[in-house]
């Protein structure tokens, strides 16, 4: 399980990058960064209908989109399904793409548009149900160890944990929600989270101090239940 | 509870990972998911990709280009139209597989020889057959 976990997004890339334009797909096509996009090479032998350099690319980034989906959508099976029209969009669109921003970005943006408009027709459905809890990750050392940090006064459940981090989780936003796993969970810089979003840094500044601010009324809620037990 | 702790408790969340071996399994379902697709687009869809490809290349210049394309094909249309009439009968093995009728006045027509085109496929009508008659494609007219 520890093998499995999300490596930390490296955090110095691109980072001096303008923030642009309007629409979905294209709304990472930013003016070029003084660093080259590692996936270049990749990219430019998958629009040439390299099918295998379209495959790297997917096990580059699906672990990193697993992540994304799931900590938006809180379901296994709707991740698994999402991230696979997420890879098929890519793969239709990839000729599209224009190397005006990195790749990375390219595709976290349609990951990110496709996941919120997901969250909007689930809404509407209002059948879907949420996974409880991860059951591996109990048995996860770095998570124990993680948790307990969290918490030095006391040992605590951790399934009891993770079902209230999910729960926390669901009561923001979608837009707020995509803010904090990106951001949170998986360590983006503002500035890439706005390129993805299509919005400014200060706005994701904002969407985090709010959600930061619900998420710290109900997890301090949690710690309190967790001294009274 | 500070801002740091939040963050130190929500980035547990990257923990949850699917089990081993889900990524390798998840690639060979995209490429199976590919190769239907692909499979599954019909030759016209092709057709219309390719042309959307092709098109796309040209960048600015492709709506002088698709003018252009537009112009070409009313061109034709109205060329292969006006060559309607009697001279544009179609004829395959001697059977007469369209008939495009230019619009020509009844007097003009008089006195010239030209003979309408209704009178050339003209045949006697037979109304004592008792039996009903059935038309096979073989002859129309």
């Amino acid at each position: 399980m520890t093998k499995n976990l999300i490596n930390a997004l490296d955090l110095e890339r691109s980072v001096d990058v303008e923030t642009s334009t309007s629409s979905m797909d294209e709304r990472a096509q930013t003016k070029p960064s003084a660093n080259v996009d590692p996936d270049l090479h990749l990219v430019t032998l998958a629009q040439e209908g390299s099918t295998e350099a379209f495959d790297e690319l997917v096990m580059k980034y699906s672990q990193k989109l697993y992540g994304l989906v799931y900590n938006m959508t809180s379901n296994k099976d709707d991740t698994h399904d999402l991230l696979q029209d997420i890879f098929a969009k890519a793969y239709r669109s990839v000729s599209k793409f224009r190397g005006n921003s990195m790749f990375y970005t390219w595709i976290y943006s349609i990951a990110t548009n496709m996941t919120l408009n997901f969250l909007k027709k689930r809404k509407r459905r209002a059948t879907s149900s949420l996974d409880d809890v991860d059951k591996g990750i109990q048995n996860d050392a770095a998570f124990v160890d993680m948790s307990h940090r969290s918490n030095p006064r006391r040992q605590i459940n951790i399934n009891e944990l993770q079902k209230k981090l999910n729960n926390a989780m669901m009561l923001l936003s979608d837009d707020h929600r995509a803010v904090v796993t990106m951001f949170d969970i998986q360590g983006m810089p503002h500035a890439e989270i706005g390129r993805v979003l299509g919005v400014s840094e200060g706005t994701v500044r904002s969407r985090l101090f709010y959600a930061h601010q619900q998420l710290r009324g109900y997890l301090a809620e949690f710690q309190g239940s967790e001294r009274h037990s | 509870m500070t801002d740091k702790e939040v963050q130190d408790l929500i980035s547990l969340k990257k923990y949850e990972q699917p089990e081993e071996g889900y990524f390798d399994e998840f690639l060979v379902e995209f490429q199976q998911r590919q190769r239907s697709e692909i499979l599954k687009t019909s030759a016209r869809g092709l057709f219309v990709e390719r042309v959307k490809a092709w098109f796309a290349e040209f960048g600015a210049m492709r709506w002088l280009v698709g003018a252009g394309a537009a112009y070409a094909a009313v061109s034709l249309c109205v060329n292969v139209l006006s060559e309607g009439g009697v001279d544009a009968l179609a004829v395959v093995d001697d059977e007469v597989t369209s008939v495009v009728v230019r619009d020509v006045p009844v007097e003009a027509a008089v006195g010239s020889d030209i003979e309408p085109v209704g009178m050339v496929f003209v045949e006697p009508v037979d109304f004592s057959a008792s039996a009903p008659v059935f038309y096979t494609d073989e002859k129309i007219f």
